[in-house]
């Protein structure tokens, strides 16, 4: 048969997958090794649809012509009506097949630390969302279902097989619903630079994902009550680059609300390494920017100093950043009421998804301690402190001098990395970081099941 | 951002274009190939622009945008009955361009960072 090799060869992948998700005992989290598992699943299912893409929308539709004669009077045999014809068609589902094993294979052994599933995990249980998700090794940030990972590049093959080969004619080939066969399960991958795994000062940008992923799952941009709907002010004449424009500026004002001001310098870092243009998809820098921006603007009082210190060391930067857009002309006073306006919608919108703030996450470290009676404190810096409350200096202490990890919040202790970025060095400070999380889900697992005793 | 799966479903897009032409060219049948690729040549352009332009997308960016617009001329003449060799051999030409070009999208876009 042609083509043989390749369908033998996908038989080789299937195999591989399976043996790679039936064996993840380097993953030490269950809910992490099941989402994986999970995601090999869909990944098996798509190399299988693949295979019948092969078969039945290739061999058997070059088969079928090789009995219908060409212009020049000439029939071919089947394998050079592929070569001729399909050559391209085959080397994409090649490499599309070749694709599904690098995407499952780097799910499972990623370069990113396990715990910070911990992290976003925890984000997507306090949104209700029951979603799937699995991080993946790549070159870019970008969040993708799995069902636009693994059938959307076969789907033209797909579409074109279910019609005759020759209209009005009986040369078709019976295709099955082969998606319906073999479900892809729903579910999102979230990539990342793979070169920025360990970099915990750009880790916020996984939020900025998360946020779209809610606005996918909720279909926030369309439902009744979207602040995008009504009065928002227009970025684009064009009605759907203005409605992406406006879902990238959702997510970055979500994000920094949920994570605080260590988001704006992920975004601003971020983007400093890598050229950033205006295009369809995306806004403007600056745009993206400032509206960031005026979150560092709005957000006042707090339970602890944390905040204060964090816009004091980086407000002054960001503000620099905001003040050359100015004088490039490329923020100009209208713009910026503009984005000021969206700020404002979008922003109002924050406290309907149930989700703690910045703020209101300060607020429950302290709360949380002084419910239970733990808020004296002690002077052993060793103490296991599952419920003591420390001060900005305490945690500075124990994060950049002791090297202690602490069962805080990510967001807390991120936050505080960013106004001590002298003191910070990624080599030294990583492992204390991956362990507070660690601490963190203990603390967290410990204090559920104290509530669910009461 | 186009992701690699949008960009592997624009090639499988492209490809069925330079199926469906070769086939009408060289059998004189209009194939499925060929209406698919018709009725998504306006999708090509959207996803294409979308992709968020690194340096390196932006050498890209002109040839791409000049030989889709080449395309989307010929569009009357996909529509035809008949379309003489010659127009079909020219239009087969582009298809394999822009295929070409969308590859080495691909393969950059494998390698460099672009987006968040």
């Amino acid at each position: 048969m042609p083509l043989e090799s390749l369908v033998d060869h996908i038989d080789e992948l299937i195999s591989q997958i399976t043996n790679l998700t039936s064996n993840l005992q380097n993953i030490p989290y269950p809910r992490v090794k099941q989402n994986i598992r999970f995601s090999g699943q869909n990944y098996v299912n798509g190399l299988k649809i693949a295979k019948e893409v092969i078969t039945n929308c290739i061999v058997k539709r070059a088969s079928l012509l090789s009995s219908v004669q060409r212009k020049d009077g000439r029939t071919l045999p089947p394998e050079e009506i592929i070569r001729s014809y399909w050559l391209d068609q085959v080397s994409g589902c090649y490499r599309t097949v070749e694709r599904f094993n690098t995407d499952i294979t780097t799910q499972a052994n990623p370069s990113m630390p396990y715990e910070l599933y911990h992290w976003l995990f925890d984000l997507f249980d306090r949104l209700g969302l029951d979603v799937t998700i699995v991080l993946q090794d790549s070159n870019q940030y970008t969040n993708d279902s799995f069902e636009k990972a693994i059938v959307e590049p076969l789907m033209p093959l797909l579409k074109v097989a279910k019609e005759p080969l020759l209209p009005g004619s009986l040369l078709q080939v019976e295709t099955k619903d082969f998606v319906n066969a073999y479900p892809i399960k729903l579910g999102y991958v979230i990539s990342f630079i793979k070169g920025e795994a360990c970099n915990p000062l750009l880790w916020p940008l996984l939020i900025h994902e998360v946020f779209h992923i809610t606005d996918k799952e909720k279909a926030l941009m369309t439902s009744h009550n979207s602040p995008t709907k009504g009065e928002i002010p227009i970025l684009h004449e064009n009605k759907t680059v203005n409605s992406r424009w406006i879902s990238e500026i959702f997510a970055d004002i979500m994000a920094i609300h949920y994570v605080g001001p260590m988001y704006a310098f992920s975004l601003m870092d971020y983007f400093e390494r890598v050229p950033y243009v205006q295009t369809i998809q995306y806004p403007e820098m600056c745009v993206r920017l400032y509206s960031v921006y005026c979150y560092l603007e709005s957000v006042r009082s707090t339970y602890t100093d944390i905040v204060h210190r964090c816009l004091d060391s980086f407000k002054a930067k960001i503000g620099e950043k905001v003040l050359e857009y100015e004088e490039s002309g490329e923020l100009s006073e209208e713009k910026k009421e503009k984005l000021e306006d969206i700020y404002q919608k979008i922003s109002g919108w924050f406290p309907l998804l149930r989700v703690n703030s910045f703020k209101q996450t300060l607020r429950e470290y302290v709360l949380t301690a002084k419910s239970v009676g733990f808020e004296n404190r002690t002077n052993s810096k060793f103490a296991p402190f599952p419920h003591l409350v420390f001060s900005y200096d305490e945690i500075d202490n124990l994060i950049f001098r002791d090297r202690i990890s602490l069962a805080i919040h990510p967001n807390i202790l991120l936050n505080v990395i960013l106004s001590n970025l002298g003191k910070y060095n990624r080599h030294i400070h990583y492992d204390v970081l991956v362990d507070s999380i660690k601490k963190w889900k203990i603390k967290q697992a410990w204090e559920r099941s104290i509530q669910n005793l009461k | 951002m186009a992701s690699f799966s949008r960009l592997e479903s624009l090639l499988s897009t492209v490809a069925s274009g330079i199926t469906g032409i070769g086939l009408w060219k060289d059998y004189g049948i209009k194939t499925p190939e060929l209406k698919y690729f018709i009725e998504s040549l306006g999708e090509i352009q959207l996803s294409v622009s979308a992709l968020a332009p690194s340096p390196p997308m932006k050498h890209y960016n002109t040839a791409i945008e000049l030989v889709y617009s080449r395309l989307l001329a010929k569009l009357p003449l996909f529509k035809e009955q008949d379309a003489s060799e010659n127009d079909l051999e020219e239009a087969l030409k582009d298809a394999k361009e822009l295929h070409g070009l969308l590859s080495a999208v691909y393969n950059d876009l494998r390698t460099c960072a672009i987006s968040v």
